[in-house]
């Protein structure tokens, strides 16, 4: 470890001290739409960040496992909505995804693993079936997809980071006040949804 | 308690690190004229900033990773020559620019999935399904390079490039597995999946 230190500083300090390299600016511009695009609702942080939660306090796997199949299941959802398969009631349904998903951490839900990917994976289907046709007209889609998918898993890492306070001490409460907090969200979001 | 030799090392690293510092170069440019190389480091960046290149390389450097380290080896010679040879017959040979952006993200799909359910593809299929990647590529490419009027250095960057991507990713993979930290691998596989799924549905809207 010692004679790595050098060889790592000696790595470091370029990377530290170069100016700034602009390649393609107009690609970087499609990859921020992208990533900024799943942050444009309350309704869709408020879900991600539940996929987070509930798989922290279900521990392994399914602390990955959840939000893993929750970006890869919207994108299903979303190739469906391009191809025009879409489902009715999408709002609703991610309106009541907040409402589940913040009940079951509320409540410390534990279905077996397969219930519990079943049921985030049923949800991330309307998540997608919203956002997956909204690519603005001057943006590469690759590139956009690449900064939605993305975003999406850092949501869920953010989840996941708040919910390992349940090691500390009046932590397990704290994360179930924060799906109390989801699912109260989710409630509003239903009402305006239904209004 | 490190000897003579070791200090004489911190020394020398020390000295090369404070000396890049203070160096401190200005903002870098990405076409580097006045170098004349210019088009080879446009080419060796390439596989970097172009999205289909780069997830081509590191879906497959994924797949290769779960079959250890002579997958790896494997994928990135058969990958290196593949592009090669792509990039010539498109560079030499093609007027106008070429892709295949719909079998370039189906195979990309098929690698993530591969990667997320942690498949260990036998070298009878890996090999191929590289090969046919590094030629779509570099085909690409090539013809790209020709359309904007490159040159031959550009196209030896793009083999660089893709060569040492190549090498880092495969090795990074290699070294995650090692230390038993293939989720990494397998999230990755879970998220170039999902954008591979969103492209062919772009294309298929179109």
């Amino acid at each position: 470890m010692r004679r790595r230190v050098p060889c790592l500083t000696v790595l470091l300090v370029p990377l530290v001290c170069a100016g700034s390299a602009f390649a393609h600016g107009g690609e970087a511009g499609g990859f921020v739409t992208g990533l900024v695009h799943p942050v444009s609702g309350l309704d869709h942080i408020a879900a991600m960040i539940a996929v987070g939660l509930w798989g922290a306090q279900l521990r392994q796997p399914a602390i990955w496992i959840l939000p893993v199949m929750f970006p890869l299941v919207m994108a299903l959802g979303a190739f469906l909505a391009l191809v025009d398969l879409g489902l009715p009631g999408v709002e609703i349904g991610i309106a009541l995804s907040a409402v589940a998903l913040g009940a079951a951490v509320l409540l410390e839900a534990r279905p077996p693993l397969a219930v519990a990917t079943l049921v985030v994976s049923v949800f991330a289907v309307f998540h997608g079936q919203a956002h997956g046709t909204e690519l603005p007209g001057d943006q590469d889609a690759l590139v956009y997809s690449m900064g939605f998918v993305v975003s999406t898993g850092l949501l869920h890492a953010t989840g996941i980071a708040l919910g390992t306070v349940r090691h500390l001490a009046h932590g397990p409460a704290a994360v179930r006040g924060l799906g109390g907090v989801i699912l109260a969200g989710g409630l509003a979001f239903v009402w305006t949804a239904l209004k | 308690m490190i000897g003579q030799l070791g200090r004489i090392r911190v020394a020398i690293f020390s000295a090369v690190a404070v000396g890049l510092a203070a160096g401190r170069p200005g903002p870098a440019t990405a076409h580097l004229v006045s170098t004349e190389l210019g088009p080879f480091y446009d080419g060796a960046a390439h596989p970097l900033v172009s999205p289909g290149d780069l997830l081509t390389i590191v879906a497959l450097a994924i797949v290769a990773a779960f079959g250890g380290a002579a997958a790896g080896r494997r994928l990135v010679v058969s990958l290196a020559i593949a592009w090669t040879t792509g990039l010539v017959i498109g560079f030499a040979f093609l007027a106008s620019p070429f892709d295949l952006p719909i079998p370039t993200a189906v195979v990309i799909l098929l690698l993530g999935v591969a990667g997320l359910v942690r498949l260990r593809v036998p070298a009878a299929v890996l090999v191929p399904v590289t090969v046919g990647s590094g030629l779509m590529r570099g085909i690409a490419n090539g013809a790209a390079a020709r359309s904007a009027e490159g040159s031959w250095l550009a196209v030896a960057g793009v083999v660089t490039g893709v060569l040492i991507v190549g090498v880092l990713l495969t090795g990074g993979g290699a070294w995650l597995v090692r230390r038993r930290a293939e989720v990494v691998l397998r999230v990755a596989g879970s998220w170039i999946a999902a954008i591979s799924l969103l492209m062919i549905g772009w294309w298929i809207r179109g």
